[in-house]
């Protein structure tokens, strides 16, 4: 568990750089303007996949305004862009192991998980917390122990001064 | 030694069937309601459907990238399609769900934006989705429908 909070921690304290449970892979082309005024056919979406050399599988299509047409393939999904004909096609797949790690770390399951994820964090806060005195002498609390755990608080404090 | 490499191979199984695609798989609370009501009738009479809980169903079109806490739902006619929305960490959408088809049921909702929330918005989805804001589009206020979702079932 605590390796799991681990490689989530790290994988979306990083999100501004990268999304932390997909990789989006996204090639853009230019087909040349398909024309606007009227609603796309099939036919239509067959002919602009063809100008594309595109030959995966098409499972839908739609279209949200008049300048875009969005094709849902098997594996990936294009839009388009009608005036200008530009094209981009996106294929999306889920980062394993850190999707997973992500799932758990923040709670997307819910029900009975959180109940387990609060367990598990008041488990370490009570190792956190009996640890500070489970040596003794010059390693303990009194000793090497004290400048261990003033550091421990001061850091964080550091940190909120600056950011917060 | 060997009872570690038992729970490795176990948690390896367990991670490849998780990452294994599956269908059907549900969101949030359970499916109440048993009757689709199209979203273009929904769009066509917003009013009429204002505060009620409805069960839509469609192609996703958009799934928010940072959160998943909203996808666009394709309606039965082109140039049209809904906004699904949930609250921040409720449910999370997968954005592998665009293009799939998905069942959600929540409260019908109108909202009228102003200039200034509209800007705001616009320039919140252009750091979402990285699709440019033109806020020359922007001419004054304007009423959105959204469906504030409980649940959903998507394919």
């Amino acid at each position: 568990m605590t390796l799991i909070y681990a490689i989530s921690g790290v994988a979306v304290n990083h999100v501004r750089d990268w999304n932390p449970n997909y990789t989006i892979e996204t090639v853009t082309t230019n087909i040349g303007s398909i024309g606007t005024n009227s609603l796309l056919t099939e036919n239509v979406v067959t002919r602009i996949l063809k100008r594309l050399d595109e030959k995966r599988d098409v499972t839908g299509f739609h279209q949200p305004d008049r300048k875009t047409l969005l094709i849902f393939l098997d594996g990936a999904n294009i839009q388009i862009n009608l005036p200008t004909g530009e094209v981009v096609t996106e294929e999306i797949s889920t980062r394993k192991v850190f999707r997973e790690t992500n799932f758990l770390h923040l709670n997307e399951p819910k029900k009975l998980f959180t109940w387990f994820a609060d367990l598990y964090a008041v488990s370490l806060a009570f190792l956190a917390i009996s640890g500070l005195f489970v040596l003794k002498g010059r390693k303990g609390i009194k000793g090497r122990g004290w400048w261990l755990t003033s550091i421990g608080i001061i850091i964080p404090l550091v940190f909120l001064v600056m950011y917060y | 030694m060997k009872r570690l490499l038992y729970v490795l191979v176990l948690a390896g199984l367990c991670f490849t069937y998780c990452s294994s695609e599956k269908s059907g798989v549900q969101y949030g609370n359970e499916l109440t309601l048993s009757n689709v009501t199209k979203i273009s009738t929904v769009l066509e009479s917003p009013t009429e459907y204002e505060g009620k809980k409805l069960l839509i169903e469609g192609r996703v079109l958009k799934v928010c990238e940072n959160k998943g806490c909203w996808m666009e739902i394709a309606g039965e006619k082109e140039l049209t399609q809904l906004r699904v929305k949930v609250e921040d960490g409720v449910i999370t959408f997968p954005l592998t769900a665009i293009g799939s088809i998905a069942k959600v049921e929540g409260t019908f909702a109108i909202f009228t934006q102003t200039v200034e929330q509209q800007m705001e918005r616009g320039k919140h989805q252009e750091e979402e989705t990285g699709e440019k804001f033109d806020p020359s589009t922007i001419t004054g206020p304007k009423v959105f429908y959204q469906l504030q979702a409980d649940g959903a079932v998507i394919n």
